[in-house]
């Protein structure tokens, strides 16, 4: 069965993709929280705290704050579409999609632009 | 609903699905966790920008009853966000398994929440053997 590839299904197929990957983190996140808290306590939490604050993880940081912008502002653009919005107009929603993801983005930099430059 | 009914699923598969309670709870829970996990992300690393996450910080934010209601909400919310939408993604594959994903999805979903409830209760309930 193939299905004509849109930008509209381009999109709908990285919004599953992105949340695949967000579900996954989920996991290692409460791997992560469970092997290191609840045998060992305080002392190892705040030792992997400082790991994980370095810079290879603040970069997967980065990295999953755009798999969650993304999957926020395009889900939030297809509930919309369910409820009506853009029907006709679908190019619209999704340029505005992106500007709203941009937007976000821009203001995440900036809050983050003091501790790049300090 | 009519016209969600005629347009859901979007982009996706290019046919109509019917509305259903599935249907209607990823999409609330979609919208809740925007705000839940917008907090999330605020409360760990934006309120005291530049220092690390310590132990006794969270700790003394889970300590409010606040917190731990939103953050038992954002379990529950996005366990059952992110195990809904995977088994969304099997069913259409592999329409025959959609009833076993479904199951599965149940169940591995109710031992997640109870994994992350037992994280959160560590912060709520000082353990003994977690003082410094």
């Amino acid at each position: 069965m193939r299905h004509r590839v849109t930008v509209g299904s381009r999109v709908f197929t990285f919004h599953r993709i992105t949340g695949l990957l967000i579900l996954g983190y989920l996991y290692l996140h409460l791997a992560l929280l469970s092997s290191v808290l609840l045998p060992q306590g305080p002392r190892d939490f705040n030792a992997v705290a400082q790991v994980v604050e370095r810079p290879p993880f603040l970069a997967g940081d980065l990295l999953l704050f755009a798999l969650l912008l993304y999957h926020a502002v395009n889900g939030l653009r297809l509930v919309l579409v369910d409820l009506g919005w853009f029907i006709r107009r679908r190019t619209i929603g999704l340029i505005g999609a992106g500007a709203v993801g941009l937007v976000v983005l821009g203001l995440m930099a900036g809050a983050l632009w003091p501790f790049v430059v300090r | 609903m009519a016209t969600a009914e005629r347009h859901s699923s979007s982009e996706s598969a290019g046919r109509p699905r019917p509305l259903s309670w599935s249907w209607l709870l990823q999409r609330l829970s979609g919208v809740l966790l925007i705000l839940l996990v917008g907090g999330h992300l605020w409360a760990e690393h934006f309120q005291q920008p530049g220092q690390l996450i310590q132990y006794q910080g969270v700790l003394a934010r889970l300590q409010q009853g606040l917190f731990q209601v939103l953050d038992l909400g954002l379990l529950v919310a996005v366990v059952f966000h992110g195990l809904n939408g995977l088994v969304n993604v099997v069913s259409e594959r592999w329409p025959a398994l959609s009833r076993a994903a479904g199951l599965l999805g149940l169940v591995v979903g109710t031992a997640t929440v109870l994994w992350g409830a037992d994280i959160l209760w560590v912060f709520w309930y000082r353990h003994p053997f977690l003082e410094l």
